[in-house]
């Protein structure tokens, strides 16, 4: 199953997530650098997981810092 | 006389917030955190923590004090006491022993401990209610007091930025403020390692806990409103446990009610485990204009119990 950056950053915004604003969110740049601190990135696995129906464990996330990143990741935990 | 169980309810609450506190603004170069973080996310400003020499027992016998100050309450009349703590003074005795005698409760009063944290209120009151309809007690305290300065790492950002020291009491009388509908309770034994005192000290797992919170506890209240046939625009207020000011914003959007009816308001004391939703309520019973409340708490455990009250008229 393949998974887009679109599909992610769909999920952001229909999640109403507190302080993040999808549509000005870039696909391959990290988290951090955007503005979006540890709490927050909490919230954007948890809807994606909710959406895929996988769980991300905590020894995957340090790598999970993007939205790139996040949509490679889907792509294959979803298969 | 058996007391008439339909009656049983809220009749006072009594707060003790310790005076001493940390601010975490102190604490932002330690933790690499800005003001923002501080303010928007954690929501917490500044923890409260006990006297060194302040056992928890003390904790609980100053929230009774300020009941007694506040209320009608006649403590020659208590029948029974639970005290709602997971840091005992001693492993043994129950605290609620110790409670008993430092305020001098009659002999015939019943004493026992309830081993839960942030969902300890909640739970406390459905058993505090049961317990006395079931053997027509007219009158008794439930009491939280759990201090987490005895097992927090002082140098943990996760816990120590959070948690504050409180106590709470309480009263349980046949003359009510607010009464209780059905309850809901849950729990997710296989994560307890989420929230966890290993070896004296506190440990979190951030995520695990958010993940937790943000999950079971909007479709807990929907199960609740259901269950009592309350519509959710008919709730006042929604008192969350405060967990800190993001998790309350995302269960908030979740169950899709606006920030204010379901406020984060622990900014100068922090998350004092089972005392924080009867500190908010305590703010509210004599305001007339708060009618229904959701009540939630919700951590260790994993375990969750909400439950919602009616003022009686």
């Amino acid at each position: 199953m393949t998974v887009t950056t679109e599909q992610i950053l769909e999920i952001i915004r229909k999640a109403d997530i507190p302080e993040i604003d999808a549509d000005t969110l870039q696909s391959d740049v990290t988290f951090r650098d955007q503005g979006i601190d540890s709490l927050d990135a909490m919230s954007i696995y948890l809807n994606v997981e909710e959406t895929f129906g996988f769980k991300i464990p905590d020894e995957d996330i340090e790598g999970l810092n993007s939205v790139a990143a996040l949509a490679a990741y889907a792509s294959r935990a979803a298969a | 006389m058996i007391a008439d169980s339909q009656a049983l309810g809220i009749a006072g609450i009594g707060v003790y917030l310790p005076v001493e506190g940390v601010s975490n603004f102190a604490r932002m170069n330690q933790f690499e955190v800005d003001e923002r973080f501080i303010n928007e996310k954690l929501g917490v400003r500044r923890t409260l923590v006990k006297d060194a020499d302040e056992a928890t027992s003390d904790l609980a016998v100053r929230a009774v004090r300020a009941l007694e100050a506040g209320s009608a309450i006649d403590l020659a009349a208590v029948e029974c006491l639970i005290v709602v703590t997971q840091n005992p003074d001693y492993n043994l005795p129950h605290t609620a022993a110790i409670v008993h005698g430092k305020l001098g409760l009659p002999e015939r009063c019943a004493a026992f401990d309830i081993s839960l944290g942030c969902s300890g209120w909640v739970y406390g009151l459905s058993v505090i209610n049961a317990f006395m309809a079931q053997n027509g007690m007219q009158s008794g305290l439930l009491v939280t007091a759990d201090p987490y300065s005895k097992i927090v790492d002082p140098n943990d950002k996760n816990t120590v930025m959070l948690f504050g020291d409180a106590a709470a009491a309480t009263w349980i009388h046949t003359a009510p403020r607010f009464c209780s509908g059905r309850f809901t309770f849950g729990t997710i034994g296989a994560d307890y390692e989420h929230l966890i005192c290993r070896n004296g000290q506190l440990s979190m797992n951030g995520r695990g806990i958010f993940d937790f919170a943000a999950r079971r506890v909007p479709e807990d209240i929907r199960l609740l409103l259901e269950m009592n046939q309350v519509a959710i625009e008919d709730v006042d207020r929604f008192l969350l446990h405060q967990g800190s000011r993001y998790m309350l914003r995302t269960i908030a959007a979740r169950l899709h009610v606006a920030e204010e009816r379901a406020a984060f308001v622990a900014a100068e004391y922090g998350n004092t485990v089972s005392s924080s939703i009867p500190i908010m309520l305590a703010e509210m019973l004599d305001d007339a204009t708060v009618r229904t409340v959701v009540v939630s708490g919700f951590g260790v455990g994993l375990s969750w119990s909400s439950g919602i009250l009616h003022r009686v008229a």
